[in-house]
C-alpha cells in the first residue's frame, strides 16, 4: 500500500470563491478518502430569525446568499403566506416568478464561468460574466440593485416592472440567448471542457438518492425532479419540464445548467406574456400561529424552510436548509478514486455556496 | 401539526427510517426544536416531491440513536443538532465532536431557548454576546 498523505484544500483557494476545507486523503495522486470542514462563515441566521420579528426576518434571509437572494425570500415569504392563509395577487406571483428566474440565469452563468476558471479557460470565464453583467443590468433596473434586491415580501411584492422595463428584460435576454449559443457549444463541444469533466467526479443514480443530492447535481444523475413542478408562485400556470441529463459527471451537470439557463429565459418570456394586471401585494394582519415546510427551487436545487409560529411576532423556530448542504454530502463519493488535479472541477460541480450553507 | 406527519419514539426511529429507505425515499434534513425539558426532531424525506415527515419528542438528557447507518448523508445534520442544542444523538458515521460550525471561544449549543443572545455584535473573544 501507498503511503498516505492528507491534503489540506481550502479554505482559501483559488477555485473556491468561498471558505471550505476538504481534507483528502491521498495515496499519490489518487484520492481515497475525504471530509470536508465548515464553520468559516457561520453567522448565527437561524437563531436570528427567532430574535427578530417574522416581518423583519425577510430581510435576514435574502442575505443569506448573494446569489439567490430573491429566492431565499420567497421561500420564507410563502411559507408565512401558507401559515396564515394569505392569497397572493397573481400579478404579484408572475413578478416573483421572472425575478426567481433571472437569479437562476445570473448564477448559471456564474457558475459557467467558475467552472471555466477552475480549468484555466479564462477566455469562456471572461465572456460568461460579461454576459451574466448584462442580466445582473436589468436586475439592477427592475429594483434597483444588482444583488439583494429585496422586492418580496410577506404578501405579495413591493414594487412593479414597468411596460417599459419589460420589454427591455426581454430584448436582453435575446441578446443573452444569443451569447449563450456561443457558450453552449463551447460547453458541449470543445475538446478542454470534455476531456476534463467527462467522467469526472461520477455520481450514479442510486448513490444520488442515497446521498440526498439536489438540483442539478441530482438532475445530472438521470432524475427528473424539480421543485418547480409542485407550481408554487406562477410555476402551475407555465409550460415546464424539468431539464434531466443521464451522464452522472461533471459533464452532465453543466450540461444541466447550460440548459436551465434556455429553460429560465423561456419561463421570463411565458410569464411576461401571460403576466395579468392587478394589485402588487395584499395587507397581511396578525402573527403567524402554526408551522409549515415550504420548499422551494433554487439555480443549485431544493431549498427548504421549516418556520414555526407561535402567534407572537418572534417566530419559534425558522430552520433554513440550502441546496449545498444537501449536495456536500455527495463529495464523500464523488471524490474517492479520482486525482487532486480532479478536486476543482468535481467541488464546483456542486456549484457549492457555502455562506448559504452555513447560515 | 405538518402535511405527512407521523410521530416515532426513538426506539422505532432506525426501522421507521430504513423502511422508507427501502421505499424509495430521499432524505432532506431533520429539524431540531427545543420544547422545553424536551427535543423533538422532525426528519423530512422526500419521494417524487411529496415530503414524509417523522416526529421524534424525547427527554432532552435521553440519547437518541443516529441515522446515518441508513442515510449517510444525515451526517451534517446530526452533528448540527449536536452542536447547536446539545441533542444527544449517538453513533454518528462521521462525528464532528461539536465543532461543526462553532468553535471552542464562541457561545456553545446557542439554538437552546436558554440560551439568550442580547445582541448580535461581536465579543473580543469572537463569540455573540
Amino acid at each position: 500500500m501507498s503511503r498516505q498523505t492528507v491534503v489540506p484544500f481550502g479554505p482559501q483557494h483559488p477555485v473556491l470563491p468561498e471558505p471550505i476545507q476538504l481534507k483528502l486523503t491521498l495515496e499519490d495522486e489518487r484520492i481515497v478518502g475525504a471530509l470536508p470542514a465548515f464553520g468559516y462563515c457561520h453567522r448565527g441566521v437561524e437563531k436570528a430569525g427567532e430574535i427578530n420579528e417574522y416581518a423583519q426576518n425577510v430581510f435576514l434571509v435574502e442575505r443569506i446568499c448573494g446569489i439567490c437572494s430573491f429566492i431565499h425570500a420567497l421561500c420564507y415569504c410563502q411559507g408565512i403566506e401558507q401559515i396564515m392563509g394569505v392569497e397572493v395577487p397573481s400579478r404579484a406571483k408572475y413578478l416573483r416568478v421572472i425575478w426567481s428566474e433571472l437569479h437562476r440565469i445570473h448564477s448559471h452563468l456564474l457558475w459557467i464561468g467558475l467552472l471555466a476558471d477552475a480549468f484555466g479557460f479564462e477566455s469562456l470565464f471572461m465572456q460568461t460574466w460579461r454576459y451574466r453583467e448584462k442580466v445582473m443590468d436589468v436586475l439592477e433596473k427592475t429594483c434597483g440593485s444588482r444583488v439583494i434586491i429585496s422586492t418580496c415580501t410577506i404578501g405579495g411584492v413591493r414594487r412593479d416592472i414597468s411596460e417599459e422595463n419589460l420589454s427591455e428584460i426581454l430584448s436582453t435576454l435575446k441578446e443573452v440567448q444569443g451569447h449563450l449559443d456561443q457558450i453552449a457549444h463551447v460547453i458541449e463541444k470543445d475538446y478542454t471542457v470534455r476531456k476534463r469533466c467527462i467522467g469526472v467526479g461520477m455520481l450514479p443514480r442510486e448513490q444520488a438518492l442515497a446521498f440526498g443530492a439536489v438540483g442539478p447535481t441530482m438532475r445530472g444523475s438521470g432524475i427528473a425532479q424539480d421543485l418547480r413542478m409542485t407550481g408554487y408562485a406562477a410555476y402551475g400556470d407555465l409550460n415546464f419540464e424539468p431539464v434531466v441529463e443521464t451522464g452522472c459527471d461533471s459533464y452532465a451537470r453543466a450540461l444541466v445548467r447550460v440548459r436551465e439557463c434556455y429553460q429560465s429565459i423561456d419561463l421570463v418570456r411565458q410569464a411576461i406574456d401571460r403576466m395579468p394586471a392587478g394589485d402588487l401585494a395584499v395587507k397581511v394582519r396578525g402573527n403567524p400561529n402554526g408551522e409549515v415546510v415550504f420548499r422551494v427551487e433554487q439555480p443549485r436545487g431544493e431549498l427548504i424552510y421549516y418556520i414555526k409560529g407561535n402567534g407572537t411576532k418572534n417566530l419559534e423556530r425558522l430552520r433554513v436548509r440550502t441546496p449545498t448542504y444537501a449536495n456536500a454530502a455527495t463529495l464523500l463519493t464523488m471524490l474517492p478514486g479520482m486525482t487532486l488535479a480532479d478536486v476543482p472541477v468535481i467541488a464546483l460541480s456542486i456549484d457549492p455556496c457555502f455562506s448559504c450553507t452555513e447560515r | 401539526m405538518i402535511d405527512n406527519e407521523r410521530a416515532v419514539t426513538p426506539q422505532e426511529l432506525v426501522d421507521e427510517v430504513k423502511k422508507l429507505c427501502d421505499g424509495g425515499y430521499r432524505f432532506c434534513t431533520a429539524t431540531c426544536l427545543d420544547q422545553g425539558d424536551d427535543f423533538e426532531i422532525i426528519y423530512h424525506l422526500d419521494k417524487d416531491l411529496t415530503m414524509q415527515n417523522l416526529r421524534m419528542v424525547f427527554p432532552k438528557e435521553a440519547e437518541v440513536p443516529s441515522i446515518t447507518g441508513v442515510y449517510l448523508a444525515a451526517f451534517l445534520i446530526e452533528n448540527e443538532m449536536k452542536e447547536m442544542f446539545g441533542a444527544n444523538i449517538a453513533g454518528i458515521a462521521v462525528d464532528y465532536g461539536g465543532r461543526l460550525l462553532v468553535t471552542e471561544e464562541t457561545l456553545q449549543t446557542p439554538m437552546l431557548k436558554s440560551v439568550q443572545v442580547t445582541s448580535l455584535a461581536v465579543s473580543p473573544n469572537g463569540g455573540a454576546q
